[in-house]
């Protein structure tokens, strides 16, 4: 967990001294019975104060996500015994208590953090209450989109990166399930391109808002795993939709390719030549590795000939390994 | 790290007298985390070509048991001295040169084509007679591998496939319930010892650990444990389950105590009963949960050993086994209620202890 309010569960300490211990003792210049006593002395291994305080975000998070889980799997258990007006009355009660936390505590510390994110997925659980009581004839992707519309005032007030990666997942949620309404199962399982899109499109902008805001300045958005969840997000789609056109699938146009290739540049620019981000790099290389072996095989496998398999796959490595050489050097550079 | 840092570093260990002479030149030949997963899913990719080379080339080398299985194993112990070259082509460690990183990676994919030609031909000398022995015999060939052939990546793709074979043969047998707790068990004791003796084997054991008990948990959490997928549903719900649930339970509740003590903390304190209640409500809720402690049990080991990449498992853990948990068919929706919301309170009860027993200013203020 981060020192100050973050979400994740992390060691405070840098990583480095860890890895230089544990390099130092793979060049067996410390001796393995010495090993666990330099990592100590080196303070690379958690000490009083700093379990203390992992143990103080893990009580947090992990019970209030339990206890927020146990009143959705309450309302999704339809319990009979418990009118329509008491369901109601139990996550609209719930709602307040985590306002009153949030009140309380406010929003600066990971008590009042924790409150909000609490409040926020009880007011998803109010909104299916209120779909399954009244039968509202609203699609699933409404309920997604409306509970996303819903906790954006709080999500913009509570500088908090989980709440954020929360309400980007429900945006995300209600594209697909928008179109698994209106295409069926089927369409978006055999004519994803568009959703895919409208998904690259959500992911990037997100990535890119992140990015810029947090290179102007704003610190609380300095969180790694955000954003390397969002590149990941954004990549992945990318690279899928020029697979998808490489292999000539159904009528996925070249502007696909195109677009991989702007989000391929626009990506070495930002982690390579503005500022060094190997993460991000090697996602991006993985891509292209991904992207070229399905160009290869669907121009030379039509006829199953053993020579294109063999060409195919030492392409394959031949790439990784270059892109892995490259990338092990940027990973020097960065450490300097 | 700077090298300025990095010297400093040396110095205080020198200073404990933990190591001796002038700081080894930087080399920095350890590969982050991501940059190893992202070679290992390329020379996945690879692999999946250079088996289909195989399959369009030699079709008979494939299709018959005796020839899968010489291949399979020649291509093994290949792959195990092209990875020694590979460390000899870059002088010190594999891959720190264009051509060792070539090296290793053409020996990664040619290993996982060789796993792969031995899985077909254990397969066809079986003839489907019994999934659980198939299951375990592939355990076995991934545990032989583990131990021979001389690559970090290598290491943790055998622990992790050779343990979820061992997982999947458990299941055949209607022992699955049992695997989370048996594979948090080796995985804690493990974390007990990675900094003693061949770190190189047992860290890769360690990560290998984690994913198979990740994967363990996400599908035993969903309840496909108990369908045909991992054994025959012909029974009722036994043993097993229980067993595995407590045994879970009673893990979680022994590395509290071991690293109580590893700690200095006495047994008996106040501060260590506080502690193991807290672990004692969570090993009652595992009855239900099955998947809580060993999550749990991920999270605790990682941050123990200053490994954030096991922590950052261990949260993926507790994300992926609360989202399946819904879905665990042999629990009603109300009882899970119940236990995740007792559970919960449980545990923000104890953090309002912790913060009034051992006040940290800088947490209240965070």
């Amino acid at each position: 967990m981060c020192a100050r309010g973050g979400f994740i569960v992390q060691p405070q300490r840098d990583v480095q001294p860890r890895r230089d211990i544990l390099d130092w003792a793979a060049q067996g210049r410390i001796a393995p019975g010495l090993l666990k006593g330099a990592l100590q002395a080196g303070g690379a291994l958690p000490q009083g104060i700093e379990w203390r305080r992992f143990l103080d975000r893990l009580l947090l998070f992990l019970g209030v996500a339990l206890v927020a889980a146990a009143i959705v799997f309450f309302l999704a258990a339809n319990w009979s015994a418990l009118g329509r007006f008491a369901r109601f009355a139990l996550v609209e009660a719930a709602i307040a208590v985590a306002l009153v936390f949030v009140w309380r505590l406010g929003l600066g510390r990971a008590g009042g953090k924790a409150a909000l994110l609490a409040a926020a997925l009880f007011v998803g659980a109010l909104l299916a209450l209120l779909g399954q009581s009244y039968q509202t004839g609203a699609d699933t992707f409404e309920l997604f989109a409306g509970w996303a519309v819903a906790i954006l005032p709080w999500v913009l007030l509570a500088r908090f990166p989980a709440l954020w990666i929360l309400w980007i997942a429900l945006v995300n949620l209600a594209a697909i399930l928008y179109y698994q309404t209106f295409h069926g199962f089927f369409g978006v399982l055999f004519g994803p391109e568009r959703m895919l899109w409208v998904l690259a499109v959500i992911n990037t902008a997100a990535l890119a808002a992140w990015e810029v805001l947090a290179r102007l300045g704003i610190a609380w958005l300095r969180e790694a795993w955000a954003m390397r969840l969002l590149g990941l997000s954004s990549g992945a789609l990318f690279t899928t939709l020029a697979v998808l056109a490489v292999s000539g699938w159904h009528e996925a146009g070249a502007w696909n390719v195109v677009a991989w290739l702007a989000w391929l540049g626009v990506a070495y620019l930002a982690y390579r030549v503005s500022q060094l981000e190997v993460f991000m790099l090697a996602w991006g290389a993985l891509s292209v590795v991904v992207v070229v072996a399905a160009l290869l095989a669907s121009r030379l496998l039509s006829r199953g000939e053993a020579g294109a398999f063999l060409l195919i796959g030492v392409v394959v490595l031949g790439l990784s390994a270059a892109a892995g050489f490259w990338l092990r050097a940027l990973a020097r550079e960065a450490e300097q | 790290m700077t090298s300025a840092t990095r010297e400093a570093l040396w110095e205080r260990l020198r200073s404990s007298g933990l190591v001796e002479g002038e700081p080894p030149a930087p080399q920095g030949e350890r590969a982050p985390w991501f940059l190893r997963v992202m070679l290992g899913i390329a020379g996945w990719i690879g692999a999946l070509f250079l088996l289909g080379f195989l399959g369009a080339a030699l079709p008979w080398l494939v299709r018959g048991a005796a020839s899968a299985i010489v291949a399979g194993a020649a291509a093994c112990v290949g792959a195990a001295l092209l990875f020694g070259s590979s460390a000899g082509a870059s002088g010190k460690s594999a891959g720190s040169s264009p051509r060792g990183d070539f090296l290793s990676q053409f020996a990664f994919a040619i290993s996982l084509t060789g796993q792969a030609l031995l899985a077909m031909g254990l397969s066809h000398l079986m003839e489907h007679r019994s999934f659980a022995a198939l299951a375990f015999l592939l355990a076995l060939q991934q545990a032989v591998l583990f131990l021979f052939v001389p690559s970090f990546a290598h290491r943790v793709w055998c622990a992790w496939t050779g343990t979820a074979a061992a997982v999947y043969g458990l299941g055949q047998l209607g022992l699955g319930p049992l695997a989370p707790a048996l594979l948090a068990a080796a995985f804690a004791t493990l974390g007990q010892r990675v900094y003693e003796g061949r770190i190189e084997l047992r860290s890769a054991a360690l990560h290998g650990l984690a994913i198979s008990l990740i994967t363990a948990l996400s599908v035993y959490g969903g309840g496909l444990a108990w369908s045909t997928l991992f054994r025959d549903a012909s029974g009722p719900l036994g043993w097993p389950e229980w067993v595995g649930s407590a045994l879970s339970g009673a893990v979680l509740l022994w590395l509290v105590a071991v690293l109580l003590r590893a700690h200095g903390v006495r047994l008996g304190s106040l501060q260590a009963r506080a502690a193991l209640a807290v672990a004692a409500v969570l090993a009652l809720a595992t009855l239900k949960a099955p998947g809580l402690a060993p999550a749990i049990v991920i999270l605790l080991t990682g941050f123990a050993n200053g490994n954030r990449l096991l922590v950052g498992a261990g949260i993926v853990a507790l994300v992926l086994y609360l989202s399946s948990y819904y879905y665990l068919l042999e629990v009603t929706l109300l009882t899970k209620s119940a236990v995740l919301f007792f559970t919960g309170i449980a545990l923000l009860g104890a953090r309002m202890l912790l913060n009034r027993a051992w006040p940290d200013r800088e947490v209240q203020r965070a």
